[in-house]
């Protein structure tokens, strides 16, 4: 078992993802130095685009599980998954761990079996007076979805597309 | 996809030779200069990918706003033989039914110039709008909110918000039939049960416009619109339940085209057999998202009128308000059409695609069958949006389809980078135009130079023969989630 975490920082952001140019829709580009950073990264990526995460405390905890064939699978079960909690309690997460059941130590993207996620959040729900929401995201697409392992400077990292209807 | 490819018809008409898999040609409605925009990006691969599907009918369509979509092309329309062909979820979109509602007065904009500011505050403060709106009615138990997926707009009307004179002026009556509650899962029922009356976000928009150009005098009167007059226009679609409702088929349909054995260019087309369980299934969800979005919009409809009420301090009689039509923008529907000289059951998808029904159609409402159906074609909250009519070329050409917007031009990210450092509202305020929005950073993203010139894409339609002008609305106050 594989675990990683993410916390959501400004001046921490351009470390986590970036956005890519899309003619209409939010495409995001997630990094981290492993698998389950990088699920934990795309989670706080999710929630930095979707409220202004600043004024947001972590007051609930929230856990999701997912499964997926491939890595890419489960990044995006987790993030539907977290769309879901999102659209229908407004919760909203600004520290996310990861733990990832699966893939032997070291192995490639393309090489991991079946994998079971789970990813413990902590935030809170989007209170109206108090928070702001930012953008609607309708759905997570299968569309650009990518991870994929790559060759550093420093030796190797993680890397994810993903992209939002919005 | 190259430039050499296309082959020009005429003046608007373009086509993509079906070559490889293509089992039909590609056909492109632009000008010059759009189809130069189109040719920037993959929309045209996704033209000649659409034409790959079984049972595709004469030809994979594309309109003057056409753009990258997921999948199909946004801008695209495509005819599947019920017979023999396939139904796909990414031939509609996410936000099922997505569509425009207008709605006409008996006021003179003019009259309204000095309360103008108030009426928007209204509009804003009376009708939910930003991510996740929420709360327009109490949350729906399980019981009414499947009444509501079956019965649609009529849901509304039966509990007192709008006539029965709404539903005779809505796409199908409001209510798409053959939907099935059961073919809709949990989480879609969670995601929509306190979302009916909301206008959501991104470019969902309230709009309130003058009437300040009439192109055809004897349509424009059919449909009750005059120079000067007050009208307001909806936009928005079947919020968080529709959006389920296509991811959750999108899985369903990735199966399927292994259990069928059908070979695709690009999963995201992924489909069924229209006969096939799984076919049936999803056009029995996705009539329950559209049916939702029927009723929405009536629901909006509703909170319009009770807040243009509040604020003018006027009776409904003096107001007058009332629905001029209401269409979808996003939906598969089986129709039929002529083929080849001979009546054929199709479905028809139409992803950012407005259905355009030609006079006589029995499918479009008394009061206009004779002029043609209302095409209503929204805008940029800056320029213009415009009410065209159907007509038999669209029949003959387009299975009875044309454009739906002014497409975006510029990606969100471009139009924020050009935005910094402006304030939009400000901006549109000295055009005359009062625009309240839940988040500065929507109207960045929704700026007016962020779209196609929409006069320009409406004109490829109108010169077409496709869907004449009808009259021009110009926007006057804007509420944007």
């Amino acid at each position: 078992m594989a675990q990683g975490s993410s916390r959501w920082s400004a001046a921490l952001r351009s470390e986590v993802y970036r956005e890519l140019e899309h003619p209409a829709d939010l495409l995001l580009e997630i990094r981290a130095q492993d698998l389950p950073g990088l699920l934990a990264n795309a989670l706080i990526a999710f929630y930095d685009q979707s409220a202004d995460l600043a004024g947001f405390e972590p007051r609930r905890e929230l856990t999701l599980e997912v499964h997926g064939d491939q890595p890419a699978d489960a990044l995006r079960n987790l993030l539907s998954e977290a769309l879901y909690h999102f659209d229908t309690e407004r919760f909203v997460g600004t520290e996310a761990s990861v733990t990832v059941e699966g893939p032997a130590p070291g192995a490639l993207a393309e090489e991991l079996g079946p994998l079971r996620v789970r990813a413990f959040l902590r935030g809170e729900n989007a209170d109206p007076h108090r928070h702001v929401l930012t953008t609607e995201i309708k759905a997570v697409t299968y569309h650009l979805l990518s991870v994929e392992k790559v060759v550093t400077d420093g030796g190797s990292a993680w890397r994810a597309t993903v992209l939002f209807d919005i | 996809m190259g430039a050499t490819e296309l082959r020009r018809l005429d003046d608007w008409t373009w086509e993509l030779p079906a070559t490889g898999g293509m089992r039909v040609p590609g056909r492109i409605f632009a000008d010059d200069q759009l189809i130069d925009m189109v040719r920037e990006d993959q929309s045209l691969a996704q033209v000649a990918n659409v034409a790959h599907l079984p049972g595709i009918l004469c030809c994979s369509l594309a309109m003057p706003d056409i753009h990258f979509g997921y999948g199909f092309p946004i801008g695209g329309v495509a005819a599947f033989s019920v017979e023999e062909g396939v139904v796909s979820p990414g031939g509609v979109g996410y936000d099922i039914n997505c569509g425009c509602r207008l709605l006409a007065t008996d006021l003179r904009a003019d009259e309204v110039k000095s309360d103008l500011k108030r009426v928007v505050d209204q509009l804003f403060r009376d009708v939910p709008s930003g991510v996740g709106s929420s709360g327009a009615i109490a949350k729906l138990s399980r019981k009414e909110l499947e009444q509501l997926l079956v019965e649609g707009a009529g849901w509304a009307v039966k509990r007192g918000y709008g006539t029965a004179a709404d539903l005779e002026r809505t796409e199908d009556g409001g209510a798409l039939p053959g939907a099935d509650p059961d073919a809709v899962s949990e989480r879609a029922y969670a995601r929509g049960q306190d979302q009916v009356g909301t206008l959501g976000s991104g470019n969902h928009f309230l709009e309130l416009q003058v009437v300040d150009r009439v192109f055809d005098s004897q349509a424009a009167e059919a449909f009750g619109l005059w120079e000067g007059q007050l009208t307001l226009m909806v936009h928005c679609g079947s919020r968080g339940l529709g959006y389920q409702i296509c991811d959750d088929y999108l899985v369903v349909m990735a199966e399927a085209v292994r259990r069928y054995h059908i070979e695709l260019p690009d999963r995201q087309l992924a489909c069924a057999p229209i006969s096939s369980p799984e076919g049936r299934s999803y056009l029995a969800a996705m009539a329950c998202a559209a049916n939702y979005a029927w009723a929405n919009r009536q629901m909006i409809m509703h909170l319009v009128e009770q807040a243009l009420l509040r604020a003018l301090r006027m009776s409904p009689k003096a107001l007058g308000l009332r629905l001029v039509y209401d269409v979808a923008h996003n939906i598969a529907k089986l129709e039929t059409h002529e083929v080849d000289g001979r009546p054929v059951a199709a479905c028809v998808h139409r992803k950012g695609a407005t259905r355009a029904f030609g006079p006589g159609r029995t499918e479009v409402p008394a009061p206009y069958r004779e002029v043609g159906q209302p095409v209503l074609i929204p805008g940029d909250m800056g320029t213009a949006s415009f009410v065209c009519k159907g007509t038999d070329e669209a029949m003959r050409r387009t299975f009875g389809s044309t454009c739906h917007g002014a497409g975006r031009v510029l990606s969100r990210s471009q139009a924020l980078k050009r935005a910094r450092g402006r304030a939009i509202d400000r901006e549109l305020a000295a055009a005359g135009i009062v625009v309240r929005s839940q988040g500065p950073k929507t109207l960045g993203e929704e700026m007016p130079e962020a779209y196609k010139d929409v006069e320009r894409v409406v004109s490829v339609m109108d010169g077409a023969g496709i869907s004449p002008k009808v009259v021009r609305l110009r926007p006057l106050g804007v509420v944007k989630g």
